[in-house]
């Protein structure tokens, strides 16, 4: 009797109507947006639901590469090789389809307005700048001198692989040429702090973002739109102008469109070395650290095409990210 | 006719042997390029570096290290706690106290590990960082194990503590039986002739110290194979130090953190496979050291 | 002297009882904080939270976990239809042939089973049935939390079949029923209550264990259960995820969601309890 109850249950899916999942994964840039997304869409009466599971850019290619998910998202665009190599498996495209920021957030009581430059966190991972009143954190913030306690800083990074990482590694090797030898960019890279005992890995966004709430006296890296919903405090950083800025919408808009253009890439082509236009752009102009996420599938699908639409016509952007450039949507959904 | 049942009984065992010798075959199977290529340095070396295209690199002596670190301190915590557990319950608690107190401790063994993980997160942590190790760190610290300035509650210890508590009624389940099936006769002797009661029990404890090796034997290798728990506060970082106030990794919670985006990588699901043999090399030589122990000093224990 | 000794003894006393509280303590903690928080999340989110999914955290909505429910009890009900006849089978066989070649192996087999890290099998489970199957599965999960039970559920059959006195089996060949007739009429109804221990043990094992579940059956919390072949979500690895959120709706469903997986854990845990201590 037991034993039928259960079956009952377990085949109960598949007498009512199914309704399909469409799945996928992948870097947790653009999770927050996507469960906005999600929540709407999914309550919206299609016959299929999108489930999106944040595990990092590297999770989302890797269960790509073993086929195990309808769609991924990745912060940084699949590198030639593997493109190469997915591509033959069937129709696959890849495009950029959201903005966003990486910034840089803190936990210091009292503190609310922090100056930071690429140079200065990279010598904050690579651990010889130890102390929060480190005379070269000073140099950057005359106004803290005395605010600023004599306290280890612990350094909050990503344990999985990331295209936050990446873009963050990528603007401290644009910035230090110490740091572009001695530890480079990825997705997932050797943190000189971890083996000083100062570095804390989280997973995703969301690990990261809990963990400099939970410390004190820590400092990490997360996409824009988590320091924002948690009123996280965001450090001004500086490019190559020197000026310490914010993240802005406008910003973020007007440096993805002249890197689009640059870039003048299609769906079908290889996306493969993008995010250095868009960071070169960004480093030049403004806001250094501005990053894209893209959207990666293969072709024939039509669940994929008809939630595209709805986003392209429903979906609206949340606080933190930006809109990718209506001109591009419009070549993408041809 | 008689026996049709035996073939059918023989192939259910027949299935769970086959699947066993799979696991053992694809995990070795799986490790060969990474174990191949790196050879020992894979054990030895400290280091995560992976590339998709370039150069990948890994050596686990990190998260090995701290397997053991993290699995030692959970014994050392637990066995005079499980003692001390044991003889509570059989020698001291009243008989109602002592159901009550049974049923505790299988509760303990079989609660939800993630719920053990999530308490560890929410209120072990901060407890542990504000009044053991900021207190520790303030008042003994040129002692090195205590130098580091703690920073925050995911550390080695805390993981230690956490599987503490884990494997501390797997080990009083071991050494309460050995302890309650000492015959009474050794009991009213000992009275007879004049001891206290502590004098008693440090007897009685010694007659079980075989049921206690196990006990620590078989804790030990618990706590290294725990992943759940322990990856929500080990801290998640790859550094080799004394120091229990640091951030650390467990091979299980590399595992944990990694195999999720370790098909990217060309030698990394080897590498995470390698890790999982590693892992598991060690469980099983601790669990048959403890059941070749168990069974030359002819020990029974549930659970 | 006499003094002196009354005193050691006063003093190990105190420190074996004060040991053992801090022994017990945890639980104690552990239950409190479960009971009251989870008390708390469900007060705020309502009685939908059994049945809605997440709610979008940046609303500070909690939403609920109802497709993790879901899915927890297809998981449960997979490993317990996989696992357990399985494993019955094989304790079965060890009591019945204990002396055979597959027996000898078979034994010791089941000991390092259980001592096999459970993030390991789920790494297995991932390598022979979601890469092959290409998708994430609430049957993969089901395998995965079966293959954790099997050692558990084998040593109990064993144990709880070796402990009905040998009359009872020589009686019945005495009556001239077969081997399975023994076993079926006579052994199975003598050794009852091991084997619902047995049968409760497996249920705790697959609600309990949360890292089988890691790199099998994929869901966020968003799906339930859909059918043997689809990702489905579940309970524990909500907590596990959203424990790691730092949004305080996150967290609450955590608490709420651990309040409901503790509760269904004390009712097998109760069962258990009864069927082990007798009437």
């Amino acid at each position: 009797m037991t034993v039928l109850v259960a079956l009952a249950y377990l085949v109960h899916p598949y007498l009512i109507a199914p309704s399909g999942v469409l799945v996928g994964s992948g870097a947790t840039f653009p999770q927050a947006q996507l469960e906005a997304w999600m929540s709407s869409f999914n309550n919206a009466g299609f016959p299929f639901k999108v489930e999106y599971v944040g595990k990092g850019s590297g999770g989302g290619q890797s269960d790509l590469s073993a086929g195990v998910v309808d769609f991924i998202c990745t912060d940084p665009p699949l590198s030639s090789e593997l493109w190469a190599r997915l591509k033959e498996r069937g129709d696959l495209v890849e495009f950029p389809f959201i903005l966003g920021a990486v910034v840089v957030t803190y936990n210091l009581p009292g503190v609310d307005r922090l100056r930071l430059n690429g140079s200065v966190l990279a010598g904050m991972y690579m651990g010889y700048i130890r102390y929060w009143d480190d005379e070269r954190i000073l140099a950057l913030n005359p106004g803290l001198r005395g605010v600023l306690p004599h306290r280890e800083i612990l350094l909050v990074h990503r344990s999985d692989s990331s295209g936050t990482t990446f873009l963050f590694t990528s603007f401290l090797s644009l910035s230090s040429e110490e740091w572009r030898r001695s530890v480079g960019r990825g997705k997932l890279v050797r943190w000189p702090v971890d083996e000083l005992g100062r570095g804390l890995g989280g997973q995703g966004n969301l690990g990261v973002s809990q963990l400099v709430m939970e410390n004190q006296f820590s400092l990490g890296y997360v996409e824009w739109s988590f320091a924002l919903q948690l009123n996280m405090p965001i450090a001004e950083l500086s490019g190559k102008s020197g000026d310490f800025t914010v993240p802005t919408v406008e910003g973020l808009v007007e440096v993805a469109d002249s890197a689009l253009r640059i870039l003048d890439r299609g769906p079908e082509d290889d996306w493969d070395g993008d995010v250095d236009v868009l960071l070169e752009t960004a480093f030049s102009s403004g806001y250094p650290l501005v990053g894209w996420s893209h959207l990666v599938f293969y072709r024939g699908d039509g669940r994929i095409l008809q939630w595209l639409s709805w986003i392209r016509e429903e979906g609206t952007t949340v606080p933190g990210y930006a809109p990718i450039p209506d001109w591009f949507w419009e070549e993408v959904l041809e | 006719m008689r026996d049709w049942l035996r073939p059918v009984l023989a192939s259910a065992a027949l299935l769970i042997l086959l699947v066993l010798g799979a696991m053992i075959l694809f995990l070795t199977y799986k490790s060969v390029p990474v174990l191949s290529r790196e050879g020992l340095s894979f054990i030895l070396d400290s280091g995560w570096i992976a590339s998709e295209g370039g150069e990948e690199y890994y050596g686990i002596a990190a998260a090995l290290l701290g397997t053991l670190y993290t699995s030692a301190i959970a014994v050392a915590l637990a066995l005079p706690v499980s003692v001390s557990l044991s003889v509570f319950v059989v020698e001291m608690a009243p008989r109602k106290i002592r159901t009550v107190l049974e049923g505790a401790i299988l509760m303990m063994a079989l609660l939800p590990t993630v719920l053990y993980g999530l308490w560890g997160l929410t209120y072990l942590g901060p407890f542990l960082l504000r009044y053991v190790m900021c207190p520790l760190h303030g008042s003994l610290g040129w002692f090195p194990l205590f130098s580091e300035e703690p920073k925050t509650g995911n550390t080695i210890l805390t993981a230690g503590v956490l599987l503490a508590i884990m494997i501390t009624p797997y080990m009083t389940a071991i050494i309460k039986d050995a302890y309650s099936s000492i015959p009474r006769e050794y009991r009213e002797g000992l009275y007879a002739l004049g001891t206290t009661r502590a004098e008693a029990i440090l007897v009685l404890l010694r007659m079980v110290k075989s049921s206690i090796a196990v006990a620590v034997v078989l804790g030990l290798g618990r706590a290294a194979g725990e992943t759940v728990a322990v990856s929500m506060v080990v801290g998640n970082t790859m550094g080799i130090s004394i120091s229990p106030f640091r951030p650390g990794y467990t091979i299980s919670s590399l595992i944990a953190n990694q195999f999720g985006n370790a098909f990217l990588y060309r030698l990394m699901p080897s590498a995470l496979y390698g890790s999982a043999l590693i892992l598991m090399g060690i469980s099983t030589a601790i669990a048959v050291l403890g059941l070749w122990l168990a069974r030359r000093w002819s020990i029974k224990w549930r659970i | 002297m006499a003094d002196m000794r009354r005193l050691k003894n006063a003093v190990f006393l105190s420190v074996i009882t004060s040991l053992a509280l801090v022994g017990i303590l945890p639980i104690a903690h552990i239950t409190g904080a479960v009971l009251y928080n989870g008390t708390k999340a469900l007060i705020h989110a309502g009685p939908s939270f059994l049945w809605r999914a997440p709610g979008d955290p940046s609303t500070g909505e909690i939403g609920g976990i109802g497709p993790a429910i879901s899915g927890t009890i297809a998981l449960l009900l997979i490993s317990m239809l996989i696992g357990f006849p399985l494993s019955f089978l094989a304790g079965v066989y060890l009591h019945e042939f204990p002396q055979s070649a597959i027996s000898r192996i078979l034994m010791p087999a089941t000991n390092l089973l259980l001592e096999i890290p459970t993030v390991v099998t789920s790494m297995f489970v991932y390598l022979v049935l979601v890469v092959p199957m290409g998708r994430f599965s609430a049957l993969a999960g089901g395998v995965a939390l079966s293959l954790v039970m099997l050692p558990y559920v084998t040593t109990h059959v064993r144990e709880a079949l070796d402990a009905v006195p040998v009359d009872f089996k020589e009686a019945g060949y005495a009556l001239g029923l077969d081997r399975a007739k023994v076993l079926f009429l006579v052994m199975l109804r003598a050794a009852r209550r091991g084997l619902i221990t047995a049968l409760l043990m497996a249920v705790a094992k697959s609600v309990g264990e949360t890292a089988p579940l890691l790199f099998t059956i994929g869901g966020s919390g968003e799906i339930g259960y859909l059918g043997l072949g689809r990702p489905t979500s579940s309970v524990q690895l909500l907590i596990y995820r959203f424990a790691a959120s730092p949004f305080p709706a996150r967290q609450e469903a955590a608490w709420g969601a651990s309040l409901i997986l503790f509760l269904l854990f004390i009712g097998v845990f109760a069962l258990l309890r009864k069927a082990q201590r007798g009437p």
